[in-house]
């Protein structure tokens, strides 16, 4: 039988158990060879106990040292105080200003009012005055109260904003990248996806990246300033699209327009499919206006102005016609 | 005796500095570092001293506080080997005898602190803490942080490597041991 070499350790030192010496007992008494490793055990723990010898101490010298030790540690008591009295107005410092910091998130957070629209479009005032357009399936949050620096709001989806000017509180709209400062102006915004565009009425508009503030690109009036997500670029034209307000006028306005654009603005704005039968008819002309009037008033009106005809489909309407008139 | 006052804190230090000193010793090997640890401890017993309550059993208060920051100070100078000068001044024990058994009782004595010295650090500071302060395996895991299976594996190791070591000279040892058994029977 063996033994485990830990157990000889508590009991020559003193600390095993009482079943653990037996253990060790009847292991010693079962034979003359585990009584001899168990003395040689015995042996090592003996010899290895008179090592290492006592190191000479000099108790009242060392008593002196002490005593020093003492001594330079309580003469520094200013020091410690003051290192205290530090960490004290350092703790409450950090206190105050952990406190400001979540009563401020947590007004910042009841403080906020989100209007979401789905199938409906709003006209909101801002608590600075500003009058914004929201369309359908648009978001858009701002706080109860604008701040005394800036006026933030956030928006996902299209709004036309007229700014109340005023110079000492910028108006910033963030959307998911961009990010656009105006004083006091009027502009479209639309973000999708996979980009924001920005169309101006009037005044200055400063657009940019969110984490780029800097290389910013300055919208005029007649200007679109577009940003899309997938190469991050951020691009400023004249803008091309006469009825780019029409979701929020209703007006649609085609002078001298191809069908071709035409028909893109009629589906933009009714959210339908009108394609044509003849793709050599995409390049007639047409002048016309629209003012709210249901779709298929529009259809008909567009037929009878080029000789054409339509027919419904499933998710809008197919116009068939040989030739421009 | 109150240790809260001058005299008392000082009769308690000299009461206990030299079995501390060498408790803290046996772990670093160090006797300088020794003397920090063990005033460290007692510094600390002087700022506090009146609100620990150690009257009961100081002296048992006092070891396993000098073995915790000896165990501390290890950690934080990994430089110190440990128990490192512990070999020299074991050859110094006695050099006055002249019969041959004892000669050889030497030469084992000499072999056994080499092969002692040369255990892998964490392997020999646990035989240490159980040989020569006396701790039970369970009070070394707490004191190491480790587990008690450890421990035991350890002193395991530890015997193993002695015994091994020892091989050559266990024909002497034994037959030294049964001479001294002979000598006192008859």
């Amino acid at each position: 039988m063996k033994i485990d070499y830990h157990l000889l350790a508590t009991y020559l030192n003193g600390t095993a158990k009482a079943a653990e010496r037996q253990q060790v007992d009847f292991w010693v008494q079962q034979d003359i060879q585990n009584q001899q490793e168990f003395e040689h055990f015995k042996f090592i723990w003996a010899e290895v106990g008179k090592l290492p010898p006592e190191q000479e101490v000099n108790t009242e010298e060392s008593w002196q040292r002490f005593l020093e030790l003492r001594e330079a540690k309580a003469s520094k008591p200013r020091v410690v105080q003051l290192r205290h009295w530090m960490v004290r107005v350092a703790a409450v410092l950090l206190i105050c200003t952990l406190s400001y910091v979540i009563w401020n998130s947590w007004q910042n957070r009841t403080g906020h009012i989100l209007v979401e629209n789905v199938e409906q479009k709003s006209d909101i005032i801002l608590p600075d005055g500003t009058r914004v357009w929201l369309n359908k399936h648009s978001e858009l949050s701002y706080p109860e109260e604008f701040t005394s620096t800036e006026r933030r709001v956030v928006l996902s989806g299209e709004a036309y904003f007229d700014v109340t000017r005023d110079t000492k509180r910028p108006f910033l709209i963030s959307s998911d990248d961009t990010e656009i400062r105006v004083l006091g102006t009027s502009f479209n915004v639309n973000t999708t996806e996979e980009q924001t565009e920005v169309i101006v009425n009037s005044g200055k508009v400063a657009f940019y990246e969110q984490n780029n503030p800097k290389e910013q690109i300055v919208l005029q009036a007649g200007d679109k300033g577009s940003y899309r997500s997938v190469n991050q670029k951020l691009i400023k034209t004249k803008n091309p699209d006469a009825n780019y307000l029409s979701w929020k006028t209703g007006q649609l306005i085609f002078q001298n327009s191809t069908l071709e654009k035409a028909l893109e603005a009629v589906n933009q704005h009714y959210a339908v499919q009108v394609t044509l039968e003849n793709p050599a008819m995409a390049q007639c002309r047409i002048n016309t206006r629209f003012n709210d009037q249901p779709l298929q008033e529009v259809i008909e009106e567009i037929c009878l102005l080029l000789g054409a005809t339509f027919d419904q489909t499933t998710n809008g309407y197919i116009v068939k016609g040989d030739k421009c008139p | 005796m109150d240790f809260t006052t001058e005299d008392g804190f000082q009769h308690l230090y000299q009461q206990h500095y030299a079995r501390l000193h060498g408790i803290t010793y046996r772990i670093l090997g160090d006797s300088h570092a020794a003397e920090d640890v063990v005033h460290q401890v007692f510094l600390k017993l002087w700022e506090t001293r009146r609100r620990v309550k150690i009257s009961e059993n100081p002296g048992g208060y006092l070891s396993r506080a000098v073995i915790n920051t000896a165990l501390n100070y290890l950690k934080q100078h990994r430089y110190l080997t440990l128990m490192g000068t512990v070999e020299d001044q074991g050859l110094a024990v006695q050099n006055n005898t002249s019969s041959e058994n004892e000669e050889r009782m030497q030469a084992i004595s000499k072999q056994l602190h080499t092969i002692v010295n040369s255990l892998p650090p964490k392997c020999r500071l646990i035989f240490s803490l159980s040989r020569y302060e006396g701790l039970s395996n369970q009070e070394i895991a707490d004191y190491l942080g480790v587990t008690r299976k450890t421990v035991e594996n350890q002193l395991n190791k530890a015997f193993s490597r002695i015994r091994n070591n020892l091989g050559p000279y266990l024909t002497y040892l034994l037959g030294i041991i049964n001479l001294l058994a002979a000598q006192n029977f008859f």
